[in-house]
């Protein structure tokens, strides 16, 4: 089958290209992961659209007390952020994770995003940061949470018009503090499991918590009764952490168990937990 | 001996600026002008008979230029002693992955596509995996109902099970009186070990190129480690004259023991001859997991009998290989697996059965240690648990029952260069055995460990080795020995060098290419720096017979007054009477050379045949089995993470004896990179299968250890122990196998000396570990 | 259908016409006869096929060629200059951290982006900035010194 090669050079162009192809259309950004199913022919779109020639979606910009991430922005750009790391220096760290140096100079947090592999790295601690996207398509720009934004395994709210344009994170004017961590075999694996913990604390403990499990469900999933019940907690420095969370939601992994997804994921949470309070206390 | 120039000296890779370069000749590179690309349709299912092959559709799609399946090729089998196996399934396929239909087209896209356009009809056969279940009376598939009339090697003949229809080879070894030896014991322990499949994933995938030539000959370039076992296996596979056959190996990517049978060549060549062009065939990373050869899983059970002091009396072995579909390599790995049990340790009353056993899963075949990984790792960590429950320090267990010089082992050989308990020695001291542990940081907690290995190298034997003296003093080298990373050809040119008395630049290497360099069994079982070493020896004193012989008259001295240097001919103890090589030649008309009045060329050969003594087929007794033993010891520190069951390896030490170490630093890169191979076995690696297709045939899934997960240089060490061998070339024996094997069972006693669980599994997955220890704690 | 691309490779210009799913490392090898770049896994795990574009390390498996278009590439053919071998190539042979030479050539573009962005590594940033190549003959630990050897060389 022949395919046809685009290179738009701004996101209008893209969303036109989008609009006019919808479903015989494919985006590639860094392609760290579409090259892949390219190769094995999993995806064989007719129309090829590449969007590493949109010079302005690569930025990292603080605006109205939220740092904006352009989606095409590579990881390596972030991780090396002297604004990232002065901001969110727990989100900086993540990225030194996430496959190897030269899959983060190509690959963008856009790509990774709309990729929505549970596994990977970004989605839960932008969900803990209660991170927006900004979706587009040729007539169209809307925000909404990250968190409803990711819907399953490999999906997104993203129709065959539509795409990432930008990250927005708040940045949190409480004393706050966060952490990610995950379990791989090797450095730089996808995760097998993971955690991340948003924390605000005041005179009386803490006020706010988020936190999500990665990589054992079909995706990052929040953990709203933990949340509620980390609310108050930690006045007197201590902390009781019960990590449990729904054990159903757990897929299965060809090389490690239910069982030890589970496990391993309370250690990462409890780990993330107090880390990010020991952080907010330091604020 | 007379101090050695050349040999002993770290010289610099005779590859190396080629590779640094990117110049470097791979037959993954090759693109020969008009070729073809060659894809493979292979089995979905583990075991199956094939009703129909249908390739009308694929034979119409534009670009489609051959098409080749089991019907094309000659009825015949290839194997590695035991001649089993078909280059493309008949009717009958025994595992996922292997070959049925074979497409040769003018792109790799359009050969893929073509693939989809073939209907292949099978009825499925009951899968056999498990080798313990495979190996009953009763198995649920007999997966080759032909078995007992194969043909086989007569050097090798297989011993079969009459009560085991799918076990294809059966060795024993009978040493003392086992009964009696389990009546003196104080006390009988007996456990179970098992190791996992692992693919040697080579760098350079497996890839072969073909041309039919117009007279009928085919020219084939591979990435192989067996140049002239390649050849044969051709010409088995496709009957063809050994003359109308020439194999060239370039530089090979990675072998391991992986690139030793024709996983691509013979579907190249058949394809190169049906459609008279050139034939590209290169593995896919998938198709090596699925379809190159593996290291045999295993099931180990060993029983000892021992004294309240930690005195070996009694060792009973039951080693059970995994062997997959067809026996390949590892017909021979059922038999040399058992030497792991030979090589190390004095036990008077011994007997082993090692079986190899065919199941619906890719080939096991040779995988570097040939079996004594497994039986290593079932060996040490149960010395370890003698250790735990007579309440000795397992080092000093080891120390108490070491062979000494000697000693007869229970093979029935003489114990001799047995470097053991220097390299155990070494390690001890390097690894801080007896110092204080690290502090343990959170879950984090420290440990160390030791573990010993041994490797045999194969007997019989031979090599060859063609010496050419050149008129400008240079030394030319033939060889076969394989160059795959090792450092062949450096070792074998540092040889010559030292032979000829000359710079090691001076000496120049031609290898691997069966038309003019002369035949070596090739790079397999560390046998080049012995075998090929010894052969180079002996073909430069031909050379310098006939070199003597020429400058006699010249000199006017007897040959034997006559020695060499720089290219030079001296008379022995008259430096100023000499003459340079180029003067032996005369000046041919028109300027067009040099050339010798008799002889043709100054040429020296030499076969090196390493003999076996005759072997008790009922209890493996003989008195030269092997050709010689490398030994070493592995130190290991490891942290063990509490809560997850991580390991992290902090510190490795490994001491092996070679022989003479004919390249100090070639020798240490050996060392290195068997600790990183055997941190990848002990900690992370194992193919997945569901219902027998490969569920990890990637680099993603199937995780090697990457510079993170290794220890940097400042805690990776590596010291040569050097108990010369007397029949080595200046005393050397080999190095590259043995380094993987100790490195297992040594993080294993780490973990226990840090947390207190002993494992007997491989790898030790983080999961184990985090079983283990939710046991120890319930 | 093909598209045009304009290539520059080790200072070289080349016009080619590629199909849009033709990956940079397959053009680099089968187009421009570049086979220094090896090909490993075609997953972007092996790093065999590592070279740098624009300044930074990539793996050239797992970009279009045409995203290379008009971008500057090396390629370890052009590691050298003028037949003078670059430091890292020198030290990967002095250190003896060439075995088998497959991972070689990714091994040496990782690392002379690795010191190019950081003159001065430890032991600890060398591990980790060639975490994306593997090797399975070398266990990593001569190339580690190799790289460490060519820092100091290039900082002299």
């Amino acid at each position: 089958m022949n395919m046809f090669y685009y290179e738009p050079k701004t996101f209008q162009e893209a969303c036109d290209l989008l609009n006019k192809y919808q479903d015989d259309a494919k985006l590639i950004a860094g392609g760290q992961s579409l090259m892949i199913l390219l190769r094995q022919k999993v995806v064989v779109p007719e129309h090829l659209i590449n969007l590493k020639n949109i010079k302005e979606g690569a930025y990292i910009k603080e605006e109205g007390g939220e740092l904006k991430i352009g989606a095409l922005t590579t990881h390596r750009q972030i991780e090396k952020s002297p604004l990232v790391r002065e901001k969110l220096p727990a989100f900086a760290e993540v990225f030194s994770g996430i496959g190897s140096v030269q899959v983060r100079n190509w690959g963008t947090i856009g790509g990774n995003l709309a990729h929505s592999d549970p596994a990977g790295d970004l989605a839960p601690i932008l969900m803990v940061l209660g991170a927006r996207v900004r979706v587009i398509s040729k007539s169209n720009s809307n925000e909404m949470p990250l968190e409803s934004f990711i819907t399953g395994y490999l999906e997104t709210k993203l129709r065959a018009s539509e795409m990432l344009q930008e990250i927005i994170i708040p940045l949190s004017k409480a004393k706050s503090g966060m952490a990610y961590e995950k379990e791989s075999v090797r450095a730089g694996d996808m995760a097998m499991a993971s955690a991340a913990a948003f924390i605000e604390i005041g005179s009386k403990g803490i006020t706010r918590a988020k936190v999500v499990v990665g990589a054992v469900g079909e995706m990052p999933i929040r953990l709203e009764n933990l949340e509620k019940e980390l609310q108050g907690q930690g006045s007197k420095g201590e902390l009781h952490i019960d990590p449990k969370f729904d054990q159903s939601i757990i897929r299965m992994d060809p090389y490690v168990s239910k069982e030890y997804k589970y496990e391993i994921s309370k250690v990462k949470l409890r780990n993330v937990i107090q880390t990010a309070f020991e952080r907010a206390k330091q604020a | 001996m007379s101090e050695l120039n050349v040999v002993g000296k770290s010289v610099k890779r005779y590859d190396a600026l080629e590779k640094v370069t990117g110049k470097a000749p791979f037959v993954y590179d090759m693109f020969l002008p008009d070729m073809l690309w060659a894809k493979v349709l292979r089995s979905p299912y583990p075991h199956a008979k094939i009703i129909k092959i249908d390739t009308t559709e694929a034979e119409k799609l534009p670009g489609v230029v051959g098409i080749l399946t089991a019907a094309d090729l000659p009825k015949t089998n290839h194997g590695a002693g035991l001649i089993d196996e078909p280059t493309m399934a008949i009717d009958r396929v025994r595992f996922v992955g292997e070959p049925v239909v074979a497409v040769a087209a003018e792109s790799e896209d359009i050969a893929q596509e073509a693939l989809t356009l073939i209907d292949v009809e099978y009825e499925e056969l009951p899968g056999v995996f498990d080798p313990e279940i495979a190996m009953q009376t009763n198995p649920p598939s007999i997966i080759h109902p032909d078995l007992r009339s194969y043909s086989f090697s007569p050097v090798v003949p297989p011993a079969f099970d009459d009560d085991k229809p799918n076990v294809y080879n059966h060795y024993k070894i009978r040493h003392g009186n086992l009964e009696a030896g389990f009546q003196q014991a104080d006390v009988v322990i007996e456990n179970r070990f098992t190791t996992a499949m692992m693919q040697h994933c080579q760098m350079e995938p497996h890839v072969a190129v073909a041309r039919a030539e117009v007279n009928g000959d085919i020219t084939v370039w591979t990435s192989a480690q067996t140049i002239y076992g390649i050849k044969q296996m051709l010409c088995d596979a496709l009957q063809m004259s050994s003359s109308k056959v020439r194999v060239i190996v370039p530089y090979v990517g990675g072998g391991y023991g992986g690139k030793v049978e024709i996983k691509t060549e013979a579907i190249a060549v058949g394809l190169a001859m049906k459609t008279r062009r050139p034939v590209r065939f290169a593995f896919t990373r998938e198709e090596v997991f699925t379809s190159a050869s593996v290291r045999h899983p295993s099931v180990i059970y060993v029983k000892d009998g021992v004294k309240k002091d930690g005195t070996l009396v009694a060792r009973e072995v039951k080693v059970i290989l995994n062997g997959g579909a067809y026996s390949a390599y590892g017909y021979l790995t059922v038999r040399n697996a058992s030497f792991g049990a030979v090589g190390t340790y004095k036990v008077p009353n011994f007997k082993l059965d090692s079986y190899g056993v065919y199941t619906n899963l890719p080939i096991g075949g040779a995988f570097r240690g040939f079996g004594s990984n497994q039986v290593c790792w079932a060996i040490e960590c149960q010395m370890d648990r003698i250790a735990d429950h007579l309440n000795i320090d397992p080092v000093e267990l080891r120390r108490k029952n070491l062979l000494s010089e000697g000693e007869i082992n229970v093979s029935g050989e003489t114990t001799h260069s047995y470097g053991t308990k220097e390299c155990l020695e070494k390690v001890v001291e390097e690894i801080g055995y007896n110092q204080p542990k690290g502090e343990s940081k959170g879950p984090w907690k420290r440990g160390r460990g030791i573990g010993l290995a041994n490797k045999y190298s194969i007997a019989p034997t031979s090599s060859c080795a063609i010496i050419k003296l050149h008129d400008d003093g240079y030394v030319e080298l033939r060889t076969s020995a394989d160059e795959m990373g090792q450092g062949s050809r450096t070792v074998l040119a540092q040889i010559a060098a030292e032979e000829f008395n000359v710079e090691f630049d001076k000496v120049k290497v031609v290898a691997g290419d069966t038309l003019i360099t002369p035949y070596d069994q090739g790079s397999i079982s560390s046998r080049t720096t012995y075998n090929t070493g010894n052969a180079v020896r002996l073909a430069c004193e031909d050379a310098k017979r006939q070199l003597f012989k020429q400058a006699a008259k010249k000199l006017e001295a007897p040959p034997e007054k006559l020695e060499t240097a720089n290219g030079r001919v001296f008379v022995k103890g008259s430096p100023d009477r000499s003459i340079a090589f180029g003067d032996l030649f005369i000046p041919t008309m028109f300027a067009s050379g040099k050339v010798l009045k008799q002889g043709a060329e100054l040429l020296g050969k030499a076969t090196w045949y390493q003999f076996a003594s005759a072997e008790d087929k009922e209890t493996g007794q003989g008195t030269r089995v092997v050709a010689f033993y490398i030994h070493g010891a592995t130190g290991a520190e490891v942290e063990v993470n509490e809560e997850t069951g991580e390991v992290r390896v902090i510190k490795a030490v490994s001491a092996f004896d070679m022989g003479k170490a004919i390249n100090p630093e070639l020798c240490e890169q050996q060392i290195e990179g068997g600790i990183g191979m055997g941190i990848g076995a002990a900690l992370y690696e194992e193919m997945a299968f569901d219902n027998g297709a490969v569920l990890n045939p990637n680099f993603m899934d199937y995780k090697i250890p990457t510079s993170r997960e290794i220890p940097g240089p400042s805690n990776v060490k590596s010291f040569i122990v050097e108990a010369n061998h007397p029949d080595g070339p200046f005393g050397a024996k080999g190095i590259g196998e043995g380094v993987t094997i100790s490195v297992g069972p040594a993080i294993q006693a780490a973990i226990n000396d840090a947390v207190g669980i002993r494992l007997g599994d491989m790898p030790m997955t983080r999961e184990r570990v985090f079983q283990a220890l939710s046991r120890k704690k319930a | 259908m093909k598209y045009p691309l304009k290539l520059h490779v080790n200072q070289r210009t080349y016009n080619l016409e590629v199909y849009p799913s033709q990956n940079l490392r397959d053009v680099l090898r089968e187009e421009l006869g570049l086979t220094g770049t090896k090909e490993g896994c075609s997953t972007g795990n092996c790093g065999a096929c590592t070279v740098i574009m624009n300044g930074m390390s990539v793996k050239s498996c797992l970009i279009l060629a045409l995203q290379a278009d008009g971008k500057e590439i090396l390629t370890v053919e052009g590691l050298s200059t003028n037949g003078q071998l670059h430091p890292l190539q020198e030290s990967f042979i002095d250190k003896q951290a060439v075995q088998c030479g497959y991972c070689t050539p990714g091994m040496l573009m990782s690392a002379k982006a690795l010191l190019d962005q950081n003159p001065n590594p430890t032991e600890e940033e060398v591990r980790d900035g060639l975490h994306g190549n593997i090797c399975r003959c070398t266990g990593y630990v001569k190339i580690v010194e190799a790289v460490l050897d060519a820092a100091e060389k290039i900082g002299q």
